[in-house]
């Protein structure tokens, strides 16, 4: 039904609905923001981010496609690919690691609860935990790095030491495991 | 190209779907997976897999003014269709954080300043002096600070600040340029334009600043 509720917010966003813009925003600022801070690690950026992500969900809400997936999902994709793009520009000024690590591993805390939106997201949320917990820590590490920070195979082999095919396997290896606990699979 | 196998399209469909593959990889994988069902089921799972992933980052509250800084942003221009659509103009972001910029010039800062002449016309310049744009002040209900940057300055996000007479900087919002397209960028702002000295494009990509001032 929260689904169902979001998406008729984009709907109503495609159309310049300004209730359901500001709707949207309360609803997911907590979200697009809390993951903005902790791709680019720095709060102004951050914020620079996040009112870009929601422009974009503004402009393009009518591209919204509810058979690929929720509108939590799609947002914070939006997000992770503004934030990405900030970074690399901003490179060499890299962000350490631990820190991400210890933000979405493990025992890590969500934040505070925006009720409309958490039941939406916490099966993931507690899904998505359990699964890489259950992954080597240098697997963890590298899907962690690859999904958050965006770092490629190599940047992965430069900062753990290791060769480029080990890095490469890592984060294959990793992320397939999380996608065969997190997706059904479906035999054609 | 050689053509892709299923098993090379499985090696690297993780790559593509954490956007880290290079672009033959990319384009091989998608090639590929047009006309494979399995494989392109399996680049759809990796992708929600991804995405789903997202979820574990924390819920963190957003500075204060941000969600009427991002409103303020929406009541700029036309919504657009998917991107790409016929007719675009520059793609111009966000906007102003009016309710900040009246709490930080606190009250005795009034609109009685607005009967001195009009800043407007102010020349936009790079580091070289060159001019490459414009900004103006449109007076309304409510005042409006408008930039306009011409197709030659590189896409690039700038961080609009403004420096007034009673001080500075004060953010008014973000603007986002295309190489070779246009960019107008307007924010309606409750202060007093007239006491404006100074407009800064502090950019956030790397890309060089731009700056207007009264004098220039």
């Amino acid at each position: 039904m929260l689904t169902a509720a979001d998406e008729a917010l984009l709907a109503g966003i495609a159309v310049g609905d300004e209730d359901a813009a500001r709707t949207f925003v309360r609803r997911y600022q907590h979200r697009v923001y809390g993951l903005a801070v902790t791709i680019v690690g720095d709060r102004q950026l951050a914020e620079d981010v996040a009112q870009e992500v929601f422009l974009r969900v503004w402009r393009h809400a009518g591209a919204f496609d509810a058979r690929r997936g929720g509108a939590a999902t799609w947002v914070l994709a939006v997000t992770r690919n503004a934030a990405i793009d900030a970074i690399r520009v901003r490179r060499p000024v890299m962000l350490d690691p631990g820190v991400i690590l210890a933000l979405v591993g493990p025992g890590a805390e969500a934040g505070p609860d925006q009720p409309e939106e958490a039941a939406v997201t916490d099966d993931d949320l507690h899904r998505v935990r359990d699964l890489l917990a259950l992954l080597p820590a240098e697997q963890r590490s590298a899907v962690v790095l690859a999904t958050y920070l965006g770092w490629t195979a190599a940047e992965v082999a430069e900062h753990d030491d290791i060769p480029l095919g080990t890095a490469k396997t890592r984060i294959r290896t990793g992320l397939r495991k999380v996608r065969a606990g997190l997706i059904p699979e479906v035999t054609s | 190209m050689t053509a892709l196998t299923c098993d090379g399209c499985r090696e690297l469909g993780p790559d593509v779907a954490l956007g880290l593959a290079s672009g033959p990889d990319r384009a091989a994988v998608l090639e590929h997976a047009l006309g494979c069902r399995d494989c392109r089921r399996d680049l759809e799972d990796l992708t929600e897999t991804v995405e789903r992933s997202l979820v574990l980052a924390p819920r963190v509250e957003p500075p204060a003014g941000f969600e009427s800084a991002v409103l303020a942003s929406f009541g700029r221009g036309p919504v657009e269709g998917p991107v790409g659509r016929v007719g675009r103009v520059g793609r111009v972001a966000l906007v102003a954080a009016a309710a900040l910029l009246l709490a930080a010039l606190g009250i005795g800062v009034g609109w009685s300043v607005l009967h001195r002449d009009q800043p407007a016309g102010w020349a936009v310049r790079d580091r070289a002096g060159a001019v490459v744009g414009r900004v103006d002040v449109e007076r309304g209900d409510r005042a409006t600070l408008v930039v306009h940057l011409d197709g030659g300055v590189p896409a690039a996000t700038y961080r609009v600040e403004c420096d007034y007479e009673a001080g500075g900087p004060y953010r008014a919002g973000v603007v986002v340029t295309e190489a070779g397209r246009p960019t107008e960028w307007r924010a309606t702002v409750d202060v007093p334009v007239y006491d404006l000295r100074r407009v800064r494009l502090v950019s956030t990509t790397g890309a060089p600043n731009l700056e207007a001032t009264v004098d220039g």
